[in-house]
C-alpha cells in the first residue's frame, strides 16, 4: 500500500501501543474515574422524626437551613434527595423522612459536625424532631464482572473472527482479530486515561460497544476487500495496491455506519439529565476507535499476510506450470 | 406480487402492526371507577434501577431501589442513643422521689456504657466495642470478616446495582435495586452469620448436630448449595458429600416411622426448616417451599457462602431501610423514549427523503424488527430496560438500517443500468444476500458467546444485541424484500416509487 497510510502504519502502531500501555497502567494505580457513583463520600443525612407530620412549608425550612449552612461553612453538595423510611421486614413505609446531600470526598469533618450542630439546633416542629448527622460510605468494588466481561469479549472475538477467517480468509481473519483487540483495549485506555467519568457498570458495556462496532466496521472493509480481490482489475495489482483500491471503496460505507451508531449514541445520551450523558456518551469513544483502525490499522496488517499467500500461491502455481512443462519435454 | 395479494397481505400486517404498537405502549384504567388498569408491554417492563418514572397508573413508581444499614452488636446510631438517654433522663425527672435515685443511676449507667465514635454519628458499647478507649481489635478483624462474607453474598447474589458500602468504619449499608426484588428477605438472610450446620430431630431443642472428628469441618459433609427453577416452583438445593449423604441418610432411616425436622443453620440461625417423613438418601436435596425466585437465591447464597468461606460468629442487625428514587431523576423514563422517537424519526426522514415510496418498506421492516425486541425485553427475565438494553436495541436498528441501504444501493445501481425493476431487486439480494448473511452471523456469534460468558451489563447488552442480530437478519433478508414487493406493486412507475433513475432511458 503505497501511501501515507502504510507509511504511518509504524507511527499508528506506536501510538495505539503507547496509549494502551499507559491506559493499563493508569487502571492499575488509579482504575476508572468512577466519580458519578461516589465510590468514597461523605453524607448528609437528615431525618424527619415525624409523630403528626412535617408539612411542606416546614420541610422547605428544613432544606434551606441545611443548604444555606453548607454554603456558609464552603461545603459543595449536590440537590438533596428525599426518601422515605421504611420497615426492612416488610419495606412498608413508615412515617419517617430522609433527606440525604451527597458530599465530597475531602471535607472538614468540623465543618460538617457545624453544620449538623446548626440543623439539630431546630426546634421541634409539632412535636416532629429534626435530626442530622453526617456520614462516610466507601464503596466495596467487585472484581468478578470485569474479570468475566474480559474472558467473555476475548473468547467471542476469536470465536466471531474464526468465522471471518473462513469467509474472507486468513488476512482479513488475523487483521480483524487484532482490530477488535486494539478497540477494546484502546477505548478502556482512553477512558482510563482521559480520567472519563463513568458509572461503574459501564466500562464493561463500552467493551461490548467497541468490539461490536469493530466487528461491524472490519466486515464492511472486508467485503469491499473481496469484491476487489474478485475484480478482473485485480490481476494486474499488487497486494497492497488491491488494499488500498478496497479501502478507498469502503471508506465511505464505514464512515456512514459510523456515523450512524455514533448518532444513535448521541441522541441516547443527550436526551437525558447530566447522569444519562456520564452514563451513554463515554461510548462514544466506542465508536471512534473502530473507524481509526479500520481505516488505518488492519488493512496495513491485511497486506504483509496477502502477501505472502499471494507469493505461495504463485509458486505453487509456477511450480505446477514447471512440472507440467517438464511432463511434456519427457514425452 | 399482484395488486389484490399485495393489498390483503398489507393490510393484515397493518392491523397486526396496530395491535402490537397498541399492545407495547399504550396503558389505560377502565370499568366503575376506572377500577382496573390494561398495562402496555413497556410499562410492564422491568426498567433498570437508574431509570425512574411513575407508571401508567400514576401511582406506581419504578426505578431505585431499598438501602438499609447493619449495625453490629454494640454500635448504635447517635440518634437511638440520644432518644433512649432522653427516655431514661425524662424518666427520671419524672420519677417519684423514693425511685429518684435508682432512676438517675440508670441514666449514669447509661452514659457510661456508650461512647461516641469520632464523628459522632454512631455509639459503641465499651464492653463490647472498645478496649482503651480505641476500637478493639478483636472487634476490628471480626466485622472486617463479616463485612467480607457480606461482600461475598452480594457478589455471589448477581444482581446488576446492588451496591454495598462500609459506613462510618463500624457499620454497612447494602443497596438493592428495585428490580431484585425480595430485598427484604435478602435484608435479613444476608445479617446472618456464623458456621454452617445441619441438625435433625423432633424440635430444634431436642435435635442432634453433625459432630465432626477431629479435623473435620462443614465441607466435609455439605457441597455447597444453589437455588434452581423449575418452571413456577423455586427450590434451594443443597449437595452433599459421601459422608453427609450417610450422615444424614442415617439419621432420617427411622422417619417413615416417626417423622422429625431437619434443620439447616447459619450460626444460630435455622434457615431451613424442613419436616421430613420418609428417609433421604441423596446427594442432592432439592427443597421447595412457599421460595420464589428471588428468596430461594437469596438463601441458596447465605448457605453457600457459610459453607465455602469463612463465616465469623458475628451478629448484624439491620436498622430501617430507605426507599430511594432513580439515579438519574424521575424523567429519566421519558427521556429514553423521546430519544427513541428523535431516532425513529431520523431514519424514516432519511429513507423517505433518499428512497420516497421505498421509506414505507423500511418502515414496515423496522416495525417488524422493533416490537418482536419490545415483547423479547420484556418476556425474557434475564432482560430489563436499561441504557445498555437500549443501546443493543438501536445498533440492531443500524444494522438492519445498513443492510436495507445496502441492497437499496445496489438496486439503484442495477436500476441505472436500465434493467427491470424485478431483475434489479432480485440482483440487488442476491448480491448482498451472503454480505448481510455474513455481518449478522458475525456479530451474533460475538454477542452470544459474550452473553455466555459475561456477567451484568454486559451479559444484558450482549443477550438484546444477539436477538436484535437474529430479527434484524430476517428482516433484511427476507421481510424486507417483501414488504419491497408487496408495497411496489402499487406503483405505475416503479423507479420513481423508489426515487431510482435510469441512465440508459435518459441517454435515450
Amino acid at each position: 500500500m503505497n501511501n501515507k497510510r502504510s507509511r504511518f502504519f509504524p507511527l499508528f502502531l506506536a501510538l495505539s501501543a503507547v496509549l494502551i500501555i499507559a491506559g493499563i497502567l493508569m487502571y492499575a494505580f488509579f482504575g476508572f474515574n468512577n466519580a458519578p457513583d461516589r465510590p468514597a463520600a461523605y453524607a448528609l443525612e437528615i431525618k424527619y422524626s415525624v409523630v403528626i407530620g412535617i408539612d411542606e412549608a416546614q420541610q422547605e425550612k428544613v432544606r434551606a437551613l441545611a443548604e444555606s449552612s453548607m454554603e456558609k461553612h464552603g461545603i459543595a453538595f449536590s440537590e438533596g434527595v428525599t426518601a422515605p423510611v421504611v420497615d426492612s421486614e416488610s419495606l412498608a413505609e413508615t412515617t419517617d423522612t430522609v433527606l440525604t446531600y451527597k458530599l465530597g470526598a475531602s471535607l472538614d469533618e468540623k465543618e460538617l459536625a457545624a453544620v449538623v450542630a446548626e440543623i439539630n439546633a431546630m426546634e421541634e416542629y409539632r412535636g416532629a424532631r429534626v435530626y442530622a448527622s453526617y456520614h462516610f460510605l466507601e464503596e466495596q468494588p467487585y472484581f468478578e464482572a470485569a474479570w468475566r466481561a474480559a474472558v467473555a469479549l476475548a473468547v467471542a472475538a476469536v470465536v466471531a473472527l474464526g468465522y471471518l477467517t473462513i469467509r474472507f480468509g486468513v488476512s482479513c481473519g488475523v487483521a480483524g482479530l487484532a482490530v477488535t483487540a486494539h478497540d477494546v483495549l484502546l477505548t478502556l485506555a482512553l477512558l482510563a486515561l482521559a480520567r472519563v467519568p463513568v458509572y461503574s457498570l459501564m466500562p464493561a458495556v463500552y467493551a461490548g460497544v467497541a468490539a461490536f462496532v469493530s466487528v461491524f466496521l472490519w466486515m464492511i472493509a472486508c467485503m469491499r476487500m473481496r469484491e476487489t480481490f474478485k475484480s478482473e482489475a485485480y490481476a494486474s495489482m499488487t497486494a497492497g495496491e488491491a488494499v488500498a483500491a478496497a479501502m478507498r471503496a469502503a471508506l465511505r460505507p464505514v464512515c456512514l455506519t459510523a456515523l450512524a451508531l455514533g448518532i444513535v449514541v448521541l441522541v441516547l445520551g443527550a436526551c437525558g439529565v447530566f447522569g444519562t450523558m456520564a452514563a451513554v456518551l463515554p461510548a462514544l469513544l466506542a465508536v471512534a476507535v473502530p473507524v481509526y483502525s479500520t481505516l488505518l490499522i488492519g488493512p496495513n496488517i491485511v497486506v504483509p499476510i496477502k502477501r505472502a499467500f499471494d507469493r505461495r500461491k504463485a509458486a505453487k502455481k509456477g511450480g505446477y506450470v514447471a512440472a507440467k512443462k517438464g511432463a511434456q519435454k519427457s514425452e | 406480487m399482484s395488486k389484490i395479494k399485495s393489498a390483503l397481505a398489507l393490510t393484515l400486517i397493518t392491523v397486526v402492526l396496530l395491535g402490537l404498537c397498541f399492545m407495547c405502549t399504550v396503558s389505560f384504567s377502565y370499568g366503575t371507577d376506572k377500577m382496573y388498569t390494561f398495562n402496555s408491554v413497556v410499562s410492564m417492563m422491568e426498567k433498570d434501577f437508574m431509570l425512574g418514572g411513575k407508571l401508567a397508573d400514576g401511582v406506581n413508581y419504578v426505578g431505585g431501589g431499598y438501602s438499609a444499614v447493619y449495625y453490629p452488636e454494640g454500635v448504635i446510631t447517635a440518634q437511638e442513643y440520644e432518644d433512649n438517654l432522653e427516655a431514661l433522663e425524662t424518666a427520671s425527672a419524672e420519677a417519684a422521689a423514693d425511685k429518684k435515685a435508682d432512676a438517675e443511676k440508670a441514666v449514669a449507667e447509661y452514659k457510661e456504657k456508650y461512647a461516641a465514635s469520632a464523628s459522632g454519628a454512631l455509639y459503641y458499647e465499651k464492653e463490647t466495642v472498645l478496649e482503651d478507649g480505641e476500637v478493639s481489635q478483636e472487634f476490628a478483624d471480626d466485622f472486617a470478616a463479616a463485612a467480607e462474607l457480606l461482600h461475598r453474598r452480594v457478589e455471589q447474589y448477581r444482581v446488576e446495582g446492588m451496591r454495598l458500602d462500609i459506613r462510618d468504619d463500624y457499620t454497612l449499608a447494602l443497596f438493592i435495586p428495585d428490580l431484585a426484588g425480595g430485598q427484604a428477605v435478602v435484608f435479613n438472610y444476608f445479617a446472618t452469620m456464623g458456621e454452617f450446620s445441619i441438625a435433625y430431630g423432633a424440635d430444634e431443642d431436642s435435635a442432634q448436630t453433625i459432630s465432626f472428628a477431629k479435623g473435620e469441618t462443614i465441607r466435609d459433609y455439605v457441597k455447597g448449595a444453589r437455588a434452581m427453577n423449575n418452571g413456577t416452583t423455586a427450590y434451594v438445593a443443597i449437595s452433599f458429600t459421601k459422608k453427609g449423604k450417610s450422615t444424614v441418610a442415617g439419621w432420617t432411616s427411622g422417619a417413615a416411622e416417626t417423622s422429625g425436622n431437619l434443620y439447616f443453620y447459619v450460626g444460630e440461625e435455622a434457615v431451613i426448616s424442613l419436616p421430613v417423613s420418609q428417609a433421604i438418601d441423596q446427594s442432592t436435596l432439592y427443597i421447595s417451599g412457599s421460595y420464589t425466585t428471588d428468596t430461594a437465591r437469596a438463601v441458596a447464597v447465605t448457605i453457600d457462602t457459610a459453607v465455602k468461606g469463612d463465616s465469623p460468629a458475628f451478629t448484624l442487625t439491620v436498622g430501617d431501610a430507605t426507599r430511594l428514587g432513580a439515579t438519574f431523576g424521575d424523567l429519566a423514563l421519558v427521556l429514553l423514549y423521546g430519544a427513541f422517537g428523535v431516532l425513529f424519526v431520523g431514519m424514516m426522514l432519511f429513507f423517505f427523503i433518499r428512497y420516497k415510496g421505498l421509506g414505507l418498506a423500511h418502515l414496515y421492516t423496522f416495525l417488524v424488527y422493533f416490537f418482536p425486541m419490545v415483547l423479547c425485553v420484556w418476556a425474557v427475565p434475564m432482560l430489563h430496560l436499561g441504557y445498555e438494553t437500549a443501546l443493543a436495541v438501536l445498533f440492531g436498528a443500524v444494522l438492519l438500517s445498513v443492510s436495507q441501504v445496502m441492497v437499496f444501493e445496489t438496486a439503484r445501481k442495477e436500476f441505472a443500468l436500465g434493467k427491470n425493476i424485478t431483475v434489479v431487486v432480485k440482483t440487488a439480494y442476491k448480491k448482498n444476500f451472503w454480505h448481510i448473511f455474513d455481518l449478522h452471523i458475525a456479530v451474533a456469534l460475538l454477542s452470544v458467546v459474550t452473553f455466555l460468558i459475561s456477567l451484568g451489563a454486559l451479559r444484558a447488552f450482549a443477550l438484546t444485541l444477539t436477538l436484535a442480530a437474529v430479527f434484524s437478519g430476517l428482516c433484511a433478508l427476507a421481510v424486507g424484500r417483501f414488504h419491497w414487493a408487496a408495497f411496489m406493486s402499487f406503483a405505475r412507475n416503479k423507479g420513481k416509487f423508489c426515487n431510482f433513475r435510469s441512465e440508459v432511458k435518459e441517454d435515450e
